[in-house]
């Protein structure tokens, strides 16, 4: 599968097709922004299930307070890199994972080997060639080595960009979005005390439609679009996560 | 559609034999009759037809604002007044559509219907939308809300009130009896006609078989003539057929 950047849809796009379905053409039941705030649960979710975007974005590291705080949507740190002036690999040093590292948070011993099975010693003072972080409540806590640099990249799964006036779903998400913007809608007008009773009975079929259109193992929307942005190849995948970059800045 | 009312009332009266000098049904009443029953068989054909017959448009509705409080009025929030009397269906669908266009001076703007359009809610249901960023009232997602014949719109409070105009699509009730004009078009669907025919014929009848007036003679149903003889049948009945 290929794609360009004209194969991105927009919210507009998405609603004319989920508010046919999820009968509600008009929006009389339901605003607009209801409707978008599903689209952006559907990217959410598909986000999770597929780790389908690649994030990156620098900070400025105070070295009087070397932490981060993890950016809005990001929910798998993959990589982070100090460094000084322009983020290249000669500028700067790969930052490495150290469990239990919590920095100088409340007097707490910044240097602590308590629960690493292979180095139990401790020593009086970590090394200062090591460049290391810890993470706490979503804040990550550099070690002292790391205040030589004047600023952390990070490279993480984010959250697909929130859904605005630019097309930024991608072609193969668009089935999967329509039926789960559909699904809720019907479930939250089903589950509304002042929905009209004589609606009932036709939204609960509409609602059995969408889920069988969306939850059917292997040809429903949502496992297809699992399937296609799992086998997207490489190159493609890092075209598409540039342009939800400059999406997002 | 009838042409005018007229047509109809005149038709009813004739059938009654009601088209003498001493006339005890009179035009009005029977105009009045047609208004009351007309507007509940209107009101039935619309809910059962999606069809714009009977929707009538308003444009350059003005919004108003109010600095003091007052027998519903809500001081400080955007209202308009509905221009005319709307039938009360369910969810306030007897407000098809509101749209507003900010600047509606400017040339080559797309017209409001296209995309800036009011969802109707509560406002016990505000709260609610005030919890999510993308359901919260502003200019792209504006709300409306009916309060008796007043309806409050939330989500344009940054637009100054006189910069708005409004566009919207009402499904109006028949004209009041105090405002009947009977050389006025009347507006109701051409083929109910005959029910509603039927119907303001039943109650013309009824009215003429109550005596003008009863006698408190002390003694019960001692003059007979005072009490009606004839059979009032019903629409319903299965021996009529």
């Amino acid at each position: 599968m290929n794609t360009s950047h004209l194969s991105y849809h927009s919210v507009d796009e998405i609603l004319a097709d989920a508010l046919l379905k999820a009968g509600d053409k008009n929006m009389k039941y339901m605003s607009k922004g209801y409707y978008t705030a599903q689209i952006q649960r559907a990217l959410q979710k598909l986000s999770f299930d597929t780790f389908f975007t690649e994030k990156e974005q620098s900070f400025e590291l105070d070295p009087s307070c070397p932490q981060v705080t993890m950016p809005k949507g990001a929910f798998n740190l993959l990589e982070v890199f100090a460094y000084n002036g322009e983020c290249k690999p000669k500028n700067g040093v790969l930052v490495w994972f150290k469990r239990g590292f919590t920095g100088n948070i409340l007097g707490r011993d910044a240097w602590n080997n308590d629960k690493d099975f292979f180095y139990p010693t401790r020593s009086s003072a970590p090394p200062t060639d090591l460049f290391f972080f810890g993470v706490r409540n979503g804040v990550l806590h550099f070690s002292d080595s790391c205040k030589g640099y004047s600023k952390v990249r990070l490279r993480f799964n984010g959250l697909i960009c929130d859904p605005g006036e630019t097309p930024c779903i991608p072609m193969f998400f668009r089935e999967a979005v329509i039926d789960f913007v559909a699904k809720q809608s019907l479930l939250a007008r089903i589950g509304d005390e002042d929905s009209p009773m004589e609606m009932l009975s036709r939204w609960q079929y509409l609602l059995n439609e969408v889920k069988q259109s969306m939850d059917m193992p292997y040809d429903g929307t949502w496992d297809s679009a699992l399937y296609y942005s799992k086998n997207l190849d490489t190159k493609l995948r890092r075209d598409i996560s540039e342009y939800m970059l400059r999406l997002d800045y | 559609m009838a042409k005018i009312l007229r047509h109809f009332v005149d038709d009813i009266a004739k059938d009654l034999s009601q088209v003498f000098d001493d006339r005890k049904v009179t035009k009005v009443s029977i105009a009045h009759a047609a208004i009351m029953l007309g507007d509940n068989i209107k009101a039935q054909h619309i809910k059962k037809r999606s069809s714009g017959a009977f929707m009538t448009s308003f444009d350059d509705v003005t919004i108003q604002i109010s600095e003091t409080s007052g027998d519903n009025l809500v001081k400080r929030r955007y209202f308009f007044e509905l221009p005319q009397c709307i039938y009360d269906f369910n969810m306030d669908k007897g407000i098809d559509y509101i749209a507003y266009s900010a600047h509606p001076d400017l040339k080559g703007l797309r017209p409001p219907i296209y995309n800036q359009v009011f969802t109707r809610t509560t406002p016990s249901s505000i709260p609610r939308l005030m919890m999510n960023g993308y359901e919260k009232p502003d200019i792209k997602n504006p709300y409306f809300y009916r309060s008796k014949e007043k309806v409050y719109l939330l989500g344009l409070d940054c637009i100054d009130p006189e910069d708005i105009k409004l566009e919207m699509g009402l499904y109006t009730t028949l004209k009041p009896v105090t405002e009947i004009d009977l050389d006025a078009p009347f507006d109701f669907p051409e083929e109910t006609l005959a029910i509603l025919k039927r119907q303001v014929l039943d109650m013309s009848r009824f009215a003429l078989l109550v005596p003008q007036e009863r006698v408190n003679d002390g003694a019960d149903n001692v003059n007979e003539k005072g009490v009606p003889t004839s059979k009032i049948s019903s629409v319903n009945d299965i021996k009529q057929d």
